[in-house]
């Protein structure tokens, strides 16, 4: 009966649409009727510890974070969009590169609302209950915030089922028990168990070798967190925690680690100088369009080689670095920030470990991964620049 | 010299206190009561004579000079104010408070004559063991002869003092009274005191003003204005004035049935 | 035999007051320099006091790395804390003053909050009041907001000629209506700005710059000369107002006089470092402790102790964790409690004389 309501509410829509807004509106009727057809409940219990009943298969969610697409995108490989209902911006604005690539293909990306921040309070739990929303993604980050702000209870209350999930916090640990309990509940477990094991397989092989080298043999690596980002500002890095950790397992000795255990730290520049790392490397993203002034490396989809190595290169200009014996010695890299929020951060592992340990993994080729992973388990094509390194 | 004050208006924004006052003339070595109810506008007379509040019209004039027209420095070296209230809780000394009376003008040194002045004028009130105290460890009796001390430092030609006496006890205000007394005397100034104490006025005052309603109701020597039945009427007292056995007077008052 | 009658007992007690308080003053000027020397040589890499002293004196004397160490990094540094803390504590002590409340301080008339939600502004939004800033945009907004905040409450009491309680309680309703405005901003951002807005607030010396530096020395110089020609003035104020006007000072002119000069510190203050609180509360009330409120002395000695308290957080943001700087706005709290609390319970009224 509701369902029925819910889909006269999308027809109403329709002529307000364009076309493929009413291509879209069947195609949700049509997910709904098999939905209501085998609706069915199943208990998970999601990344936090939480046990959730959930409507199993549902056919209107909503991503709390819309990175979140990253790991959506390898289940619903047909078409990542066709559950998603609202999520938040970050992608838009930050990822400009992704998004525009999936707009492509699915031209419905563009009627997705954007929800805002869940854990603000004024979330309007209204937009999610008035577009029937039965399943809504959280990050596992801010638990504690959807705890606080009251919209953890109010959503439960509201009988949407709250699913929290973890990319980053941690996300060597995470990724795998996150990837299966969202494909449980999207139905789509053999697409999930197919990439896991292509995950698993990537991440042992860096595993297996980094065990053989000894801590003494592995590099001191500096991560700059957006290089550049803030053209005036010098620097901020990764503790012990996400890409920090990333580091270390792929056979290199993070500088962060030792000194705090956070995802940010604000680091006193002259520290670069006395400590002078062996390989520098500076996450960068497409921000140009929320920060327009920014100096950071625009990698992404859209990225090309010439415009990065122009980034990279004043990078180095800035004053005193040429200095530095990871710039003297070429081993000043580049890498897509948002790798720390992805599944797919053991391509960015490879990269490290190549950087890190050249020698040793000269047989890893971190592209032909990424382009096999997109080949295989998504639904664009691979194009762009992700990672660099300066060119002497 | 003398102090004249004619058809004097002046008021905070819209209301009128004064209204249209005028007052005899004043001569130096005057020490002038300005007695009167609550409100009936002394503090506002001491305001306009001080340029603190300005008259909306009439004229005052310190030794045929116009007070409300001149400059705020120099009649502020003519004229000394010492308010019903002042803040105490400054953390400088005795010394410095006084000598902060000198100094209107910049510069970082203080000439060794105004040192002098304040030192003078420190044993003149008998305070030179106050002199290295601070200002907030002072009883009411001391911070109040120390406004006095800040008053007449200056060596103005006209002194106003707002209820010197109010709050002290009867040793302090006897003191307070006697040294304004000696200081009118002996600088040949005029000064302006307002009092409550009707008795303190009889006793130092050479002439008494009474204030109403910003008017000008009696003026005169303590003696005919004390004995006038306007003072019944202001302050709705049955009074008489009495003579004391050292032949100075006192008011004899009790309420009007 | 007694004081009374040596002639010119009370006169030399005073030169003994001013005496010792200029030794006081002389000496936390050297605490200071010290302090700055402290700053200068400490840091992730220990290279000896001699190294960098060589490298103060001839920049190029240990090649460009270690030029770059001392001069762009220590040294901006270094300078920076020890203006803003000048700027603040003077703005605080001139606030205090012309309000007569010792609770007073910039950040009361809602200038921290106003500067805040300039710089969340250009955070989450991008939206700039100059265009065309570029980078320095988060700067010249949260400059331009605390600026036009005190532009407004110094238009406010020059229109109605209000007291000194009416602007506090004016400076409460715009800390209140910025801070709900910070707030939506907070709403609004994603985490990544949101971290931003709030790493802004507790402040940092590492947006420091020689550009910077130059701007802030420069008001400075232009400041203290015209708050030390007031100093008169302002003593005379802190006997209360109409005590001041009967001395002849133009109340009302002084206290707008001083409102812009507050104003232009604090707003340059806050677009340098961010919201850095406390120095310019405790600094001049440290200050008033020691040498009480002669202004002549009350006013340098606050900027000092405001820069020493500024430099000493410097000194303890980079050494608690080698290599991590951390929020300044934090420190200052943390070392300006515990020095706040044993200076009022050790100075006994008596010190004053």
């Amino acid at each position: 009966m509701l369902r029925n309501l819910a889909v006269s509410r999308t027809r109403r829509r329709a002529p307000f649409s364009t076309l493929f807004g009413i291509l879209t509106a069947i195609t949700l009727t049509v997910t709904s009727a098999i939905g209501l057809a085998k609706a069915e409940t199943i208990t998970v219990t999601d990344i936090a510890g939480r046990t959730v009943e959930v409507t199993k298969n549902p056919s209107r969610i909503v991503l709390g974070e819309g990175r979140m697409l990253y790991s959506l995108a390898l289940l619903d490989r047909d078409n990542p969009f066709k559950r998603v209902v609202g999520w938040k911006d970050d992608l838009v604005k930050y990822d400009p590169d992704a998004y525009r690539k999936y707009l492509a293909v699915f031209p419905e990306a563009a009627d997705i609302q954007n929800l805002g921040s869940p854990y603000s309070g004024e979330y309007s739990i209204e937009a999610l209950v008035t577009s029937d929303t039965e399943v809504i993604f959280l990050n596992l980050g801010n638990l504690l915030k959807a705890k606080e702000s009251g919209v953890l209870e109010k959503l439960e209350k509201a009988g949407i089922a709250v699913v929290f999930v973890d990319f980053r916090q941690r996300p060597t640990t995470n990724t795998v028990p996150s990837l299966q309990i969202m494909a449980r509940v999207l139905d789509q477990r053999d697409n999930a168990d197919e990439f896991i094991d292509f995950y698993v397989k990537n991440m042992n092989a860096i595993y297996g070798t980094v065990e053989k080298i000894s801590d003494a043999d592995k590099p001191i690596v500096f991560i700059e967190r957006a290089a550049g980002y803030n053209p005036a500002k010098c620097c901020s890095t990764f503790g012990s925690a996400n890409l920090g950790r990333l580091v270390d397992l792929s056979g290199g000795i993070n500088w962060g680690t030792r000194k705090f255990p956070g995802f940010s730290g604000s680091v006193n520049p002259e520290a670069l100088f006395v400590d002078d790392p062996d390989v520098i490397i500076g996450t960068g993203a497409n921000w140009a369009e929320a920060k327009p002034d920014t100096a950071a490396v625009l990698l992404g989809y859209e990225a090309t080689e010439d415009a990065v190595q122009e980034r990279l290169a004043a990078l180095t200009a800035r004053r005193g670095w040429s200095e530095l014996a990871a710039v003297k010695n070429g081993r000043f890299h580049t890498v897509y920030h948002q790798f720390y929020n992805s599944p797919y951060h053991f391509v960015a592992m490879q990269a490290f470990a190549k950087w890190a340990n050249p020698e040793q993994f000269k047989d890893l080729d971190p592209e032909a991964t990424f382009k096999e992973l997109h080949d295989r388990f998504l639904p664009i094509d691979f194009s762009g620049v992700f990672w660099a390194t300066i060119k002497q | 010299m003398t102090l004249s004050i004619k058809n004097l208006t002046a008021g905070y924004g819209r209301t009128a206190i004064l209204r249209n006052l005028s007052a005899p003339d004043i001569q130096s070595g005057q020490l002038v009561g300005v007695i009167g109810p609550n409100a009936a506008g002394k503090s506002t007379l001491f305001k306009s004579l001080t340029g603190i509040v300005k008259p909306k019209q009439g004229e005052i004039l310190l030794n045929d000079v116009d007070l409300i027209s001149q400059g705020r420095s120099s009649k502020a070296r003519r004229v000394a104010y010492m308010p019903q209230t002042y803040s105490c809780n400054a953390l400088l000394s005795v010394f410095e408070s006084v000598l902060l009376a000198l100094k209107q003008t910049s510069g970082w040194r203080v000439k060794s004559d105004n040192l002098l002045r304040v030192e003078t004028m420190l044993r003149d009130l008998g305070l030179q063991h106050l002199s290295s105290r601070g200002l907030s460890e002072l009883s009411g009796g001391q911070s109040q002869m120390i406004a006095v001390a800040r008053t007449l430092v200056r060596d103005p030609e006209l002194v106003l003092l707002d209820e010197p006496t109010s709050a002290l006890d009867l040793h302090h205000q006897l003191s307070i009274m006697t040294s304004i007394r000696r200081a009118v005397t002996r600088r040949n100034i005029i000064a302006m005191v307002a009092l409550h104490d009707l008795n303190l006025a009889a006793e130092y005052c050479d002439r008494l003003i009474l204030v109403r309603d910003g008017q000008i109701l009696a003026d005169g020597t303590p003696q005919t204005v004390l004995a006038m039945s306007e003072i019944d009427e202001t302050y709705r007292v049955e009074a008489s004035l009495e003579t004391t056995k050292r032949g100075s007077f006192y008011v004899d008052a009790r309420l009007s049935a | 035999m007694t004081s009374i009658s040596q002639p010119a007992g009370e006169i030399s007690a005073y030169g003994g007051l001013i005496q010792r308080r200029i030794a006081i003053l002389v000496g936390a000027c050297i605490l200071l320099a010290l302090s700055f020397l402290v700053d200068i040589t400490n840091g992730p890499g220990n290279f000896p006091i001699s190294t960098v002293m060589e490298i103060f004196w001839d920049k190029a004397s240990h090649g460009v790395r270690m030029e770059v160490i001392v001069w762009d990094y220590r040294l901006p540094i270094a300078v920076t804390a020890i203006l803003v803390g000048a700027m603040l504590a003077v703005a605080g002590a001139q606030m205090q003053t012309i309000l007569n409340n010792p609770l007073a301080e910039p950040f009361t008339l809602g200038v921290s909050s106003a500067a805040s939600f300039g710089a969340a502004l250009a955070i989450v939004l991008g939206w700039s009041i100059v265009p065309g800033v570029g980078h320095l945009i988060v700067t010249v907004n949260a400059f331009l907001f605390a600026l036009g905040t005190c532009a407004f409450i110094l238009l406010a009491t020059r229109l109605k000629g209000v007291g000194s309680e009416t602007i506090i309680l004016f400076g409460i309703a715009i800390f209140f209506v910025f801070n709900a405005a910070l707030a939506m901003m907070q709403y609004m951002a994603s985490e990544d700005q949101l971290s931003r807005i709030v790493f802004w607030m507790m402040g940092s010396l590492t947006r420091a710059s020689w550009e910077k530096i130059g701007l802030g020395a420069g008001l400075l110089a232009v400041v203290m000369p015209i708050c030390l020609i007031r100093s008169w003035q302002l003593t005379a104020l802190r006997m209360g107002e109409e005590t001041a006007r009967s001395m002849g000072v133009d109340v009302g002119r002084l206290r707008a006089e001083m409102l812009v000069i507050i104003s232009i510190l604090a707003a340059t203050a806050v677009a340098f470092v961010g919201t850095v609180g406390f120095v310019g509360l405790v600094g001049p009330h440290i200050a008033r402790l020691i040498v009480g409120e002669d202004q002549r002395f009350f006013l340098p000695l606050s900027a000092v102790t405001g820069a020493l308290m500024m430099s000493l957080t410097s000194i303890l943001s980079k050494m608690i964790t080698p290599g991590i700087l951390y929020p300044i706005g934090i420190i200052t709290a943390l070392i300006g409690v515990p020095v706040f609390i044993s200076v009022i319970l050790s100075t006994r009224r008596e010190r004053l004389s």
